[in-house]
């Protein structure tokens, strides 16, 4: 393949593949979702987009934290509000999207 | 006394995750919490393993052009070299570059130990101008055309952001398509000089090993700055032939490691994830005690790696190219299916297509970075 049709054939198809990636992406999931639960052991992060209204955070060990914000993108480190080994933690607050990140058990974040 | 045995078994873990392709340790560091460790233990374990794993991962990024999502930018070198013939010398180049970082990083640790509560909060601040900054030079040092590279790349950046997906990312960009290029080649492995053929000399490694250390003192401890970003900034700081950029991405990959443990012990920050495993159990570690791990988990790693790089390479040398490029793309395709699933190949089809468009438009490879700076920039800003 000549350099002039690699460039046309791989510009083609890195179009396509953002288009797909926009169409096939979970964030679209995520939108209005209202809880993301972090299995124990889990520190990451949740990621809010849209005006956060109330944003809520408990643990097992009878924690409790409240976060209200107006920014229209927030991230939170669950790592700031002292989570600790063995908590099952629940998020619940109302955005127009959450996305949930977890760095050591990504298999285990689940949503509902 | 039998504490530092799990210093050796850290070691001996970590050289193996770090030789098997497309494996990190961040997958397997989970499995250790059901272990009944002391802390002690526990801290001779994962940082021996981290430490041993970052020299030994440099072996599939740069003989089989596979890399993981720390030696995305060592492949593109380390590959070309080792079709000049001269795989070994860049794995020593590597090699030494990561373990002077070592040493050089002492003198950063007391410089830490007084300025880093301080700095933290102001360098901060700074980051995101200085990413913007960086995003521009890459635009304007290069042709024309790597406008259109930075920007597909950062809109993929922008649509892969929430999740975990650097491996398909980095090995698409930097690996794959450098293999699908590697197959019009012709099919045998260039032979391969055994002994230490470079223009560098120790003192040139030395500097790069300090730029390293530098760069990754001043950036390493700041949220969504991975080392890969580092080494782009590095490359766009000073002009680096093949040898001195292969040196500086692989100092600083060890220097990321090294102060990963020091962010943790001296601002609680997490930086990897191993540092994210041992901040669980942290107590009081000394960071001496913890710098002591470092070194002798370093030093053994480094004297076998150097050890393993010529059998490696001997074997190398036997294999078909186009064969073992093919078998490398398949790989890298089931590896990044198993851990992204179908989302991860539609990713990695992408990010593919940008790294063949940034070579046949001839735009320096680590455009495509910009895939992790933008979003990085509007994370931080």
């Amino acid at each position: 393949m000549d350099l002039v049709s690699l460039r046309r054939f791989s510009l083609i198809a890195a179009i396509i593949g953002l288009v797909l990636i926009q169409l096939c992406s979970p964030a679209q999931l995520a939108a209005k979702s209202s809880i993301s639960k972090l299995q124990k052991n889990c520190f990451g992060s949740v990621e809010i987009e849209g005006t956060v209204t109330k944003l809520t955070y408990s643990s097992n060990a009878g924690l409790t934290a409240e976060l209200t914000q107006n920014k229209s993108k927030i991230m939170v480190f669950l790592r700031d509000w002292l989570v600790e080994k063995g908590d099952n933690i629940s998020i619940s607050g109302k955005a127009s999207k959450f996305s949930n990140q977890c760095w050591l058990f990504p298999d285990k974040v689940e949503s509902r | 006394m039998i504490d530092i045995l799990f210093c050796f078994l850290g070691i001996g873990l970590g050289l193996a995750m770090g030789m098997v392709p497309g494996m990190h340790i961040n997958n397997f560091l989970p499995f250790f919490s059901a272990l009944a460790l002391s802390n002690q233990q526990f801290f001779f374990l994962v940082i021996a393993m981290s430490m041993s794993y970052v020299f030994s991962s440099l072996f599939p990024s740069i003989l089989l052009g596979i890399p993981n999502e720390d030696t995305a930018l060592t492949v593109l070198p380390g590959h070309r070299l080792a079709l000049e013939g001269n795989a070994y010398s860049s794995l020593v180049i590597s090699l030494i570059s990561g373990f002077l970082v070592i040493f050089i990083s002492a003198p950063f640790l007391i410089v830490f130990l007084k300025f880093l509560p301080l700095l933290y909060p102001i360098a901060q601040q700074i980051i995101p101008y200085f990413l913007l900054v960086l995003l521009a030079f890459m635009i304007f040092s290069d042709n024309k055309s790597a406008i259109i590279v930075v920007a597909l790349s950062s809109i993929l950046g922008f649509l892969t952001f929430n999740f975990n997906l650097l491996l398909p990312l980095l090995s698409g960009f930097f690996g794959v398509s450098t293999m699908i290029i590697s197959l019009s080649s012709t099919g045998r492995i260039p032979p391969q000089t055994m002994k230490f053929n470079s223009k560098l000399s120790l003192s040139n490694i030395s500097s790069i090993s300090f730029m390293a250390c530098f760069l990754s003192a001043i950036f390493g401890f700041i949220p969504a700055i991975s080392s890969s970003i580092v080494g782009t900034m590095g490359s766009y700081v000073r002009k680096l032939n093949s040898e001195e950029f292969l040196a500086l991405t692989s100092g600083t990959n060890v220097a990321y490691m090294v102060y990963s443990f020091f962010a943790l012990l001296l601002i609680g920050k997490t930086r990897s994830g191993s540092a994210v495993f041992l901040s669980q159990i942290f107590e009081s570690e000394s960071i001496f005690f913890v710098f002591g791990i470092v070194l002798l988990s370093s030093a053994i790693s480094f004297i076998i790696c150097l050890t393993l790089s010529k059998r490696f390479v001997k074997f190398y040398k036997r294999f078909n190219y186009r064969k073992l490029s093919l078998a490398s793309i398949l790989f890298v395709v089931l590896i990044n299916f198993a851990l992204s699933g179908l989302f991860g190949l539609l990713v990695l089809f992408t990010s593919t297509s940008l790294g063949l468009l940034a070579n046949s438009l001839q735009v320096r490879r680590t455009a495509c970075m910009a895939c992790l700076i933008a979003p990085t920039i509007a994370v931080l800003l």
